[in-house]
């Protein structure tokens, strides 16, 4: 699992119910868009992530509709244990040694 | 003068700059079409709307033109989980070429040392019975083959299996699980059956 894909996961866990948008993600990791959507998409693919549009009209809006995503449950699961053989792996972070 | 030609060039680049600046929404919107022209036409309106909607979360229109260039980049990345199998074929048919042409080459060079000799035989021999001698006989019909031969792909798989070399690509296990990191790679031995895998949304 690559550091930007930590990133993003990171960041979703920690989201509101309603989700983030991948703007939102991008401004908040830092991650450039082409390595986030790639990444959203893989992760959208394999269940971990689940994605809506935004509870508004476009036409009312008078802009395109965000999608937001959001973690699964499966994905928090798989990602917590991912988290976890990379911490053991390389023998838990420094700070709790 | 010099004041005359100040105030053209400020003229102009003010004028540039305008004309940059109206086109660069148009050029933004251009790119985020390229991008979403890479991807499977049904998550083309998605993305389409999804990265329109990306774009006006940011001011500037130098910086939305930058972010639609990754986009370009996300749509290549994206699709290219899709296109993989076809990359992977056409790539095999020019290696297929490559080896073709390896081999035909080889026989050209080896039948055109073959008439080298032969040649150098007519003009040492003057008698014709004389100039198909053994040895260039034996060099003309026996060898092209042999070079064909050596350079074909089922003498370089039995090479490699003496060699010990294994095929990198055959190598995987069919039916290893696939991991969110690469949902594109392939799964199974067929490649279709990836497509199916990693397109069954539409």
């Amino acid at each position: 699992m690559t550091g930007p894909t930590l990133k993003v996961l990171g960041q979703l866990m920690d989201a509101p119910i309603k989700g983030l948008s991948g703007a939102d993600v991008s401004k908040t990791t830092g991650i450039a868009s082409g390595t986030l959507y790639p990444i959203l998409f893989r992760l959208e693919k394999a269940g971990w992530l689940s994605s809506k549009w935004e509870d508004a009209d476009a036409s009312e809006m008078g802009r395109p509709r965000k999608r937001l995503y959001s973690m699964t449950s499966v994905g928090a699961q798989e990602a917590r244990a991912a988290v976890s053989d990379i911490l053991q792996g390389s023998g838990g972070l420094a700070w709790q040694s | 003068m010099a004041i005359v030609k100040a105030i053209i060039v400020a003229f102009l680049v003010k004028l540039g700059a305008d004309e940059a600046k109206a086109w660069l929404p148009a050029l933004a919107e251009w790119l985020v079409g390229v991008a979403v022209n890479r991807l499977d036409e049904c998550e083309r309106e998605r993305y389409r709307e999804e990265w329109s909607a990306d774009l006006l979360t940011f001011p500037g229109e130098i910086s939305k033109c930058v972010r639609a260039l990754g986009m370009v980049c996300a749509g290549l990345r994206i699709g290219g989980m899709g296109i993989g199998p076809k990359i992977g074929a056409a790539l095999s048919r020019v290696r297929g070429l490559r080896a073709l042409e390896r081999r035909l080459g080889a026989v050209f060079e080896t039948y055109v040392l073959g008439i080298s000799i032969l040649l150098a035989s007519v003009t040492e021999n003057s008698s014709l019975s004389r100039w198909i001698h053994l040895p260039g006989f034996i060099y003309w019909v026996g060898i092209p083959p042999l070079i064909f031969l050596l350079f074909s792909p089922l003498c370089h798989r039995a090479i490699s299996r003496l060699i010990g070399l294994r095929n990198r690509y055959s190598s995987r296990p069919s039916g290893q699980a696939q991991s969110p990191e690469e949902p594109g790679q392939i799964v199974g031995a067929r490649a279709g059956e990836r497509v199916e895998k990693t397109r069954d949304h539409c």
